[in-house]
């Protein structure tokens, strides 16, 4: 019989305040195979290591048991502590006495009783347990970084700085995103573009970085250290070597079509670029809206081109690029606030959303940067905001508070005052959230200027001969109030891009119920996903806002260069394996395998009849994450997960049941 | 209508003559037990003749085809429509390669208890064919008619492919793809279902105490098509070899889980059964819970992909 070590952890008074160790002590040391026994204060602690080793010396144990907190919080503490004292990481089980049982329980007696069967469990699971290798899989050293927003661009600078070739990958002809729309930013008021374009232009030239703009990615393959990524190119209807940017065509194009940089406030032609500051500077043509596309004749900016760079025949194309890591910055989308039909969205011009605003007060927006109402082209009188349109309402929108409106309100109010002084401007709130650095001195600073916060939700906006007519409640002194403003600015919630579950599709990572990308954990693992290897950066996440978008980019970024700066990894050996000699063959484990990592093959077996080929099932222990789906569905059994061997569970049942 | 035999040795005749199989799978006599056919495979086009094809042809083949095209033989089978699922979900399960199997359909107007006829009516089995009235069965040229409603198989009773489907070819004499005799397929599921949890565990019990643990079950189904049966296996040992209540219990479950959503409802499993063990109404209880479940429209008909083993990202969870 297997010699077992037994280690019991008091963390602190977290476990020993709630189980009787020495009891659980004295029921341990009858449990079979049990030659040892101890108990520590924090047996994660260094003397709590070195006593594990110690015992393992003294008293030649073969299998150990630390019965403490959850292994997700200290397993591979445990496991490296193995390694060091000689023994094989594998031949470790924990038994979690904290989240499992001393953190949701009081009674003592029926705590411990349950830290008994708990940690017997452990015994009966350890004494089967086989000592597990990693394998070696090679690692390529380049990183693709999925969207060119400012998450996105931060994080493939920060790889590319360390020096790894980084594949960026843009949807829309341009880099730049969202905060490319933005006028100013909070709480700094610093001008968006004059901080955003600078990076912009060092992505486009940093030698590192291969810049695909107007680009999806049609496939992900492969695992971590080994993705093979098919990335479709679209036809620009422009060759990007030829193009000089001199903007000749732009101006010539007689199509006009709704801007959707500008969200419908403007117009461009159907050669465009999306902004003047767009990275590339090449246009695309828009075949949609293209009079040679649509009726075979125009081809004006053909002529117009000095460059002979307009190419209508171009097509998309596929490129197949291999890399060792993913960062996923796909960004977010705003909410449409159709939703809310007493807002009035559809029904009036009047009434825009957030992001409607920043391109209405940017200088390089429709109007120049003055600030027009979008129905009359006059200057508003007074401005009314109504927050939390889509966010915190669980029944037209999403329960999540979108974070960033309380902080963009409030600079769009101010500056508003800034330009039009004389302006009004009222602000309907739940609560305003400013916790961040500054936030909430910014918000006192709107407050100071004379923006008037009223609490209460608006509960009609409609139209009134030229002006709109808004119906409210101040629930801070229980009034109702009726005003007329010019301008309705609605605070619209930041919601997943439309593609955000295809995208977690193609990818293998997972997404909330909302279509946010899941982190591996919300707080050790903030940018990490559950497919090793692919790593999240902006509010493709959840909601953010520009400092976090870039803080989270850049721990994106150095989680991606840890990997890539080995040569080869280790691979998890706790995946599933096949009984060959058991497999039927019939594949059901490849269709339930969330990560495509079981294929088939042919192997030759000897039978009565003679030698004859017969088809197996095949695990690529790359691609494997061990979640067991397949031995799940194995009905012959030949499937099984390394370390939860089916004896092993067996084995734990009986310990819990006998 | 009639049982069309020479139309059906003439097909297989044909199969055999123009080299599309190796061999034809059908049913013979016994020479000793008249109510008996037994499965039986013919290698030449003079051999035909040896096959029969009446209301007596009990057994089900598709366990055997897959034994038989194992070395690549190519087979032609007869198969009534149970016959065909059997073959199909043995094909999805990847076990018959679909090449190797040519499916003559034969529309089956259901299957006499062969050995209550002796019993009741020996002179019946003097006839030298037969023919389909719906309600009876008559032998001709001696006129006996045999009823249906006393003498149905107990499998065929609920059958709902009495036309075959997905056969390469089917014989198109008989019709009759509707069968009067079933009109609830879930009815002794609903009626178990209904019984209070006491009654239930006595009645399943009642069963698990007759049960033989013979494994004819598993030997004649053709969703139990595994490589090494769990069932089988010492280590780990998942089936205690000694018969109690308890281990019963393992058992059954486990055969009735391992062919949930993929059962074609041959009802072989209750007709090899020596003790009369109620197995069709486990199997049925399953398939209702595909419906009822997974809106699986017709669990019994094999398909590509089963809603117990499929990972699916839109999948509902609602068991959260």
């Amino acid at each position: 019989m297997k010699r077992v070590g037994v280690f019991l952890c008091w963390c602190g008074s977290n476990i020993a305040g709630v189980v009787d160790m020495d009891r659980l002590q004295a029921e341990v040391e009858r449990m079979p195979g049990v030659v040892h026994v101890e108990q520590n204060k924090y047996t994660c602690s260094d003397p709590g290591q070195e006593s594990i080793r110690r015992a393992i010396r003294e008293h030649r144990l073969q299998r150990v048991v630390v019965a403490a907190c959850s292994p997700r919080m200290h397993e591979r503490t445990f496991r490296a502590m193995m390694r060091t004292a000689g023994l094989n990481p594998y031949l470790l089980e924990m038994a979690n006495l904290r989240e499992h049982c001393s953190w949701v329980h009081r009674d003592i007696d029926e705590a411990t009783a349950k830290a008994v069967d708990l940690v017997r469990r452990a015994v009966f699971k350890v004494r089967l347990a086989r000592p597990l290798q990693s394998g070696k899989v090679p690692i390529t050293r380049r990183a693709l970084v999925l969207g060119g927003g400012i998450a996105g661009i931060q994080a493939a600078l920060d790889l590319a700085d360390f020096g790894i070739p980084v594949v960026l990958v843009e949807s829309s002809p341009s880099l730049g995103g969202r905060m490319a729309q933005l006028d100013k930013t909070f709480p700094t008021l610093d001008c968006s573009s004059c901080i955003l374009t600078p990076k912009m232009v060092e992505v486009a030239t940093h030698p590192s970085i291969r810049l695909l703009t107007y680009s999806e990615v049609e496939s992900v393959e492969g695992y971590v250290g080994n993705f093979k990524v098919l990335v479709r190119r679209k036809a620009r209807s422009v060759d990007e070597q030829r193009c000089t940017g001199c903007g000749e065509c732009l101006s010539k194009c007689p199509a006009k079509v709704p801007s959707e940089f500008d969200l419908g406030l403007g117009t461009r032609g159907a050669i465009y670029v999306p902004f003047p500051q767009a990275v590339p500077n090449v246009p695309v043509i828009d075949r949609q809206s293209c009079l040679y596309f649509t009726r075979g004749r125009c081809r004006i900016c053909q002529r117009a081109c000095p460059a002979g760079a307009i190419d209508y025949q171009q097509e998309d194309r596929l490129e197949s690029y291999e890399v060792g890591a993913i960062v996923v910055a796909t960004g977010y989308d705003q909410f449409d606030p159709a939703a809310y039909g007493e807002y009035a969205y559809r029904a009036s011009p009047n009434v825009i959303t957030g992001l409607e605003f920043e391109r209405l007060v940017s200088s390089t927006g429709p109007t120049g940067g003055r600030i027009l109402t979008p129905g009359g082209g006059r200057e508003p009188q007074r401005v009314v905001f109504i927050k939390c349109v889509g966010s915190r309402d669980e029944q037209r929108g999403a329960s999540y508070c979108s974070k960033t409106c309380c902080m963009y309100v409030a600079k769009q109010a101010i500056l508003l005052k800034e330009k039009l002084p004389r302006c009004e401007v009222y602000v309907f709130y739940m609560d305003v959230r400013a916790a961040g650095k500054d936030y909430e001195e910014f918000y006192l600073r709107a407050r100071e200027m004379g923006v008037q916060y009223v609490r209460g939700r608006v509960a009609r906006v409609f139209p009134h001969g030229d002006r709109l007519r808004i119906r409210a409640e101040d629930t801070l002194i229980g009034r109702r109030l009726e005003l007329e403003a010019d301008l309705v600015v609605l605070a619209s919630a930041m919601v997943p891009r439309p593609d955000a579950r295809q995208v977690a599709r193609k990818l293998g990572i997972a997404a909330n119920q909302h279509g946010f990308f899941s982190e591996a954990h919300p707080k050790l693992r903030p940018v990490e996903t559950h497919t090793a290897g692919i790593f999240l950066a902006g509010a493709a996440q959840g909601p953010k806002d520009i400092p976090d978008s870039v803080a989270q980019a850049g721990a994106a970024a150095s989680k991606a260069a840890a990997l890539l700066s080995r040569q080869e990894m280790e691979t998890e050996p706790v995946v599933a394996e096949v009984n060959e000699h058991w497999c039927s063959g019939c594949l059901r484990c490849a269709r339930v395998c969330p990560y495509n990592a079981i294929s088939e093959r042919e192997i030759r077996v000897r039978t009565a009849a003679g030698v004859r080929t017969k088809t197996v099932a095949t695990v690529n222990p790359g691609l494997c994450q061990g979640c067991g789906a397949c031995a799940v569905a194995c009905r012959d059994g030949a499937m099984n997960l390394a370390g939860f061997a089916d004896q092993q569970v067996l084995a734990e049942v009986d310990a819990l049941c006998l | 209508m009639s049982w069309a035999l020479p139309a059906v040795d003439a097909l297989a005749a044909r199969l055999l003559e123009d080299r599309l199989v190796d061999a034809v799978l059908g049913w013979a006599r016994d020479p000793d037990l008249p109510w008996q056919r037994y499965p039986h495979r013919v290698d030449e086009p003079s051999r035909v003749g040896e096959l029969v094809w009446d209301p007596f042809c009990a057994p089900g083949l598709a366990k055997l085809v897959f034994r038989m095209t194992e070395g690549g033989l190519k087979l032609g089978v007869l198969a009534r429509g149970c016959d065909a699922l059997g073959v199909w979900r043995l094909i999805h399960d990847r076990r018959i390669a679909r090449e190797n199997v040519y499916l003559l359909g034969l529309p089956c107007p259901g299957m006499a208890d062969g050995v209550r006829v002796w019993e009741e009516c020996p002179e019946a089995f003097d006839a030298a064919g037969w023919e389909d009235h719906g309600s009876h069965w008559v032998a001709v040229p001696t006129g006996i008619r045999l009823p249906k409603e006393r003498f149905l198989l107990d499998k065929c009773l609920q059958c709902q492919v009495r036309w075959p489907r997905q056969c390469d070819e089917v014989l198109a004499v008989q019709g009759g793809s509707w069968n009067p005799f079933c009109e609830d397929r879930y009815r002794q599921v609903r009626q178990l279902e209904e019984l209070p949890l006491p009654q239930r565990f006595d009645f399943w019990r009642g069963w698990f105490e007759r049960c033989l643990r013979c494994f004819a079950c598993r030997q004649v189904c053709p969703a139990c098509n595994c490589e090494s049966c769990s069932l089988d296996q010492f280590e780990p040992n998942w089936l205690e070899r000694e018969v109690g209540v308890a281990t019963q219990f393992i058992f059954h479950f486990t055969r009735a889980l391992h062919v949930a959503g993929r059962c074609v409802d041959c009802g072989e499993c209750q007709r090899a059964c020596p003790v009369g063990f109620p197995l069709g109404a486990l199997n049925r209880k399953m398939m209702k819970d595909m419906e009822d479940l997974f809106g699986v429209r017709e669990p019994f008909v094999p398909q590509e992909s089963e809603p117990l083993g499929e990972f699916a990202l839109d999948d509902p969870d609602e068991f959260r």
